[in-house]
């Protein structure tokens, strides 16, 4: 558990690192959620992410809780590839922490991980793209083509 | 950061060596005793009618309260006496909560996810706290000084003097409020330090007042229970400076002196500085006026007239199409 | 060492006087600037074809005195301008109470900082202390880049108040931000988002730049539409003279979506309730664009309301659902426009109560108008046509923190639908968060921007929605209506937005009408059985 929490704290403070470090601060710290929806999603979800690593995995939780972080990264200008994403940052941060051995253990998970950011992120990159265009004038368009 | 805080930190020291000099080796005791303290108080009391004037007398043109509460509409429905205030009374006791409570900094934020609610409420209150234990400590000691200013003493004066120094371990008596002030203080400058967001957005004059004030109760305590002034003395002076009959001291010992000067400094300093707040908050527009725009018409003295589009004007641009699309027109009426 | 690999150093900014710092106009957070069609049409000063991103802003040559002077006439026409320049401490406690700071994690995007880059300029030319210490006490020159500046940040505001709540001076950083804009305004700095609508709504009467026959022939589908729902043919009187009552939305209401649905309320509820009222081509918009521009366009918007009130010779206003509208109508119009005199104090013809608290602008918040006809029973209600709904309700800022109608919608959403819950308190009420699109940011181009300063508000929708099942957020503000279903979208999904009339139409038992299956939307009243699940 220790490890988990460990590798959890790094991982939001690499992952904030692209904030502002006046920010990044309050975004670990604050711990009212309804201020700090940031920190806490990122929190909550990477919670779930390494459970799912280090115990039972759950395709559906983990998609969800990778759904959230991706969701905050996009409007960031984050860009998914294969070493800058949020699971490249957390292997290598494993690697770190628990040591090549422990990685090799949860390696498999860790790949899928990757499939799914990936996966993820080009969905959520599209959907993006198709609030941007949707209108929310609907009926005027109608009023439209009826001239 | 470390730049703003030494410009702070240099130029209190540069306002506590000026009496030391002055005093200790140019032997000005005139110009510090006498011409100081009255030039500082004549600038505080022109700067502070200055500025007070000069946002009283630009005008408020739109009625913006700040709502805090259910509006009053309906009979039935309950409405918000205070945060919502729709009579001059609630205007005087919300302006009333923000200055003695200080209401707004007060604002409960509940957290229903938290487990340990309480530990947050306390660190969220931190700020209210800290400046409500400073200010008032401040002002009780402002008025303990009165009984340097008046012979005999006023008994609430005294009385303060007694309630204030419950803890008579030390002698000389040391005062409650004066540790409290100082605590206060300190918790303040070091949240500009050690909260980035604050430390972020404080300038060296943010540090700098704070600074200033310590340096006053410092010097105060000193003067107090290190150097043990002749009490006699100082109230002698005090009571020439106030009677007009200016009187310099003999026996108070130079750190009187900077006592004394940064005190007069504080006074020069604070209807130019942001410590002009406390004058403000009381014509703040968001707070002292009444929510009932639409039920009295309030006055903006200086609306002018603007170009508008008449109707006239819309209907002779649209005429046409609304009178194929049987829309009732003006001019047509006025034709059949 | 590894992760220093990892991580994007570049994005991380070094420790800094946020003076020195830049800004720039990355895509998805800025608004574009405004056509120059509309700006000529408006008369505006300095009309020209401009972007924000560009290097060069085309910039009159004495732009510095311009703003120099305009700042100077502001201050002496602005007690709360003025007041706020000077008073601020920078305690802090206003710092993490913006939307925009918290989804963003910008830090000028604190209200206090956002303040400064006006105070700044401020300190250095209309105050002693900043003549003489300059940076030290916070003055700086005005610069280029600190107009940019500007620009960039007093166009990531909603001006939706909520920092003023928790300033213990009341410092309103809206103030700050209009008297902002004001500025920008003289050197022609304006955007298409606002400046568009405002034009078109000098022209036609409405932002959309909708003529009269298409406004009349819209009022036409929404009755074919409510005919096929309930089999009543209601009646839509447009411009017409004598009418008790004239009757003044927001355009959104009539030609967006789900504005529509709202629509289709009132005019279901007027229809029952035989009210004597009309609509008007004219003043066919309750929105203001010119609130987010100046005082001056502001005023010239507003003028058709009374003027138009006055033509058709009604006794007093209703408004409709709409935030910043009610900004304008409750704290501006009056002292702007008025005195209202031809009219009359309103009184609902109905139930006979007098609206004290509108004595003097007359007119009515819809909500207040349809809170007294449930309190007096003279509606009748099927709540359980609105069982398909888990309803919460989203306070706009502006009927929330500038009008405080805060009972009024939730009174009539208990007597409408089964199903209602709060979300957290420390995002209700007062303490509302903005929907991110407010005071004319609800541009496409800026939706990166949206989408983080709405986060704050998608969170408490989120938590309801995992806790009570909620899948409806009501609301009273047209921005709402057009933003919120975005941004839900984007954060959770499964969460749709409606207005308070569109829940009171489905609700509203009419004289006459067939069984209703459908709810407005002309979905099945109940949920499909692999829905009951949620």
């Amino acid at each position: 558990m220790e490890l988990r929490n460990l590798i959890l704290e790094r991982w939001l403070e690499v992952v904030l690192e692209s904030y502002h470090k006046e920010i990044k601060t309050f975004c670990i710290k604050e711990r009212d959620s309804f201020l700090n929806p940031v920190g806490s999603t990122y929190r909550e979800s990477m919670g779930i992410v390494l459970d799912a690593l280090f115990g039972i995995f759950s395709h559906e939780r983990v998609s969800f809780a990778l759904e959230n972080m991706v969701k905050i990264g996009c409007l960031n200008g984050y860009s998914f590839d294969e070493k800058k994403g949020y699971i490249p940052f957390l292997s290598i941060l494993i690697e770190e922490i628990a040591g090549y051995d422990f990685e090799k253990k949860v390696r498999q998970k860790l790949e899928k991980l990757l499939r799914y950011e990936e996966e993820i992120y080009v969905k959520t990159r599209e959907k993006l793209e198709n609030l941007r265009k949707k209108p929310s004038l609907v009926p005027y368009e109608r009023l439209k083509i009826n001239g | 950061m470390v730049e703003r805080l030494a410009y702070a930190f240099l130029f209190t020291i540069f306002l506590i060596l000026v009496p030391l000099i002055g005093v200790g080796i140019l032997n000005l005791q005139k110009v510090f005793s006498i011409f100081v303290p009255y030039l500082a108080f004549l600038i505080f009391l022109f700067g502070l009618v200055y500025r007070v004037l000069s946002w009283a007398t630009s005008p408020q043109p739109f009625k913006i309260p700040l709502v805090a509460g259910q509006q009053r509409s309906l009979k039935w429905i309950k409405s918000s006496y205070i945060e919502s205030p729709y009579t001059k009374t609630g205007v005087f006791l919300r302006m009333l909560l923000e200055i003695i409570f200080f209401r707004s900094l007060l604002r409960e934020e509940k957290v229903e996810t938290h487990p340990k609610k309480w530990l947050l409420f306390t660190s969220k209150k931190a700020l209210w706290l800290g400046s409500i234990i400073f200010h008032y400590s401040l002002l009780v000691i402002a008025l303990r000084h009165l009984k340097l200013f008046f012979e005999p003493v006023p008994s609430f004066v005294s009385l303060l003097h007694r309630a204030d120094s419950l803890f008579e371990i030390f002698l000389p008596t040391v005062y409650i409020t004066d540790i409290l002030a100082l605590l206060a203080l300190l918790f303040l400058f070091f949240r500009r330090i050690l909260v980035r967001q604050v430390m972020y957005v404080s300038y060296a004059t943010d540090y700098f007042a704070l600074l200033l004030i310590i340096s006053v109760i410092l010097s105060g305590a000193l003067v107090r229970y290190f150097f043990r002034v002749d009490l006699f003395d100082v109230k002698r002076f005090t009571l020439g400076l106030v009677s007009f009959r200016p009187y310099v001291p003999e026996v108070v010992g130079s750190a009187f002196y900077v006592h004394l000067f940064l005190v007069s400094f504080l006074f020069a300093y604070f209807p130019f500085s942001k410590l002009i707040h406390a004058g403000g908050i009381f014509l703040s527009p968001t707070r002292n006026l009444e929510n009932t725009s639409r039920e009295k018409r309030y006055i903006n003295p200086w609306n002018y007239p603007v170009k508008v589009r008449s109707y006239e004007e819309w209907e002779d641009e649209f005429r046409e199409m609304m009178r194929e699309a049987g829309i009732p027109v003006e001019k047509e009426e006025k034709e059949s | 060492m590894k992760e220093e690999k990892s991580v994007p150093s570049d994005l991380s900014p070094k420790d800094e006087n946020w003076m020195d710092k830049k800004v720039e106009f990355k895509k998805g957070t800025y608004c574009y600037g405004a056509p120059l069609k509309h700006q000529k049409y408006l008369d505006l000063p300095h009309p020209r074809e401009w972007q924000p991103h560009n290097e060069d802003w085309n910039l009159p040559e004495n732009w510095k005195e311009i703003i120099l002077e305009g700042m100077k006439s502001l201050l002496e026409k602005y007690r709360s301008f003025k007041l706020f320049m000077d008073i601020c401490v920078r305690c802090g406690a206003c710092a993490d109470k913006c939307h925009f700071f918290i989804g963003t994690g910008d830090p000028k995007n604190m209200p206090v900082l956002r303040a400064e880059l006006l105070r700044s300029v401020y300190r250095r030319y209309f105050t002693l202390s900043g003549k003489i210490f300059g940076r030290l006490s916070g003055a700086r020159d005005l610069t280029y880049d600190v107009l940019k500046e500007w620009f960039y940040y007093f166009y990531q505001c909603t001006e939706c108040r909520r920092c003023s709540l928790y300033c213990p001076y009341g410092i309103d950083t809206c103030e700050i931000t209009m008297m902002g804009r004001e500025l920008l305004n003289l050197l022609g700095l304006n955007i298409q988002w606002v400046v568009e609508p405002a034009s078109n709504s000098f022209r036609t009467g409405n932002h959309l730049g909708v003529p009269p026959p298409a406004f009349k022939e819209t009022m036409g589908f929404a009755v074919d539409e409510i005919e096929e729902l309930t089999g009543i043919k209601i009646d839509v009187p447009i411009n017409r003279k004598g009418a008790e009552i004239l009757f003044v939305a927001p355009s959104a209401d009539y030609f967006a979506s789900p504005h529509w649905y709202t629509l289709l309320g009132y005019l279901m509820l007027f229809h029952e309730i035989g009210l004597d009222y009309t609509w008007s081509t004219f003043a066919s918009e309750g929105g203001n664009f010119g609130l987010f521009h100046s005082y001056e366009l502001m005023k010239r918007l507003n003028a058709k309301i009374y003027e138009e009130a006055k033509r058709l010779k009604v006794k007093w206003i209703l408004g409709g659902e709409c935030g910043h509208m009610w900004r304008v109508i409750h704290q501006y119009m009056d002292t702007m426009n008025g005195p209202a005199d031809f009219l009359e104090e309103p009184i609902s013809p109905i139930t006979g109560t007098k609206f004290e608290n509108a004595k003097s602008t007359k007119m009515v918040h819809i909500a207040e108008f349809t809170a007294d006809l449930i309190y007096h029973n003279k509606l009748v209600l099927d709540k359980k046509r609105n069982d398909k709904w888990i309803v919460t309700f989203h306070d706009s800022c502006n009927t929330a923190r500038s009008v405080g109608l805060f009972e009024e919608p939730r009174y009539i959403l208990k007597n409408v639908c089964n199903y209602f819950y709060e979300m957290p308190e420390n995002t209700i009420r007062e303490k509302t968060f903005c929907c991110g699109s407010g005071a004319g940011l609800g541009a496409d181009e800026n939706l990166e921007a949206r989408l983080k300063g709405g986060f704050p508000r998608a969170y408490a929708v989120r938590y309801v929605k995992e806790k009570f099942g909620v899948n409806m957020v009501a609301c009273m503000c047209a921005i709402d209506k057009a933003s919120l279903p975005i941004l839900l979208d984007y954060w959770l999904g499964g969460v749709e937005v409606c207005g308070i009339h569109e829940l009171v139409g489905n609700a509203l038992v009419m004289k006459g009408e067939k069984e209703r299956t459908k709810n407005l939307r002309g979905e099945p009243l109940q949920r499909e059985e692999n829905e009951k699940g949620l």
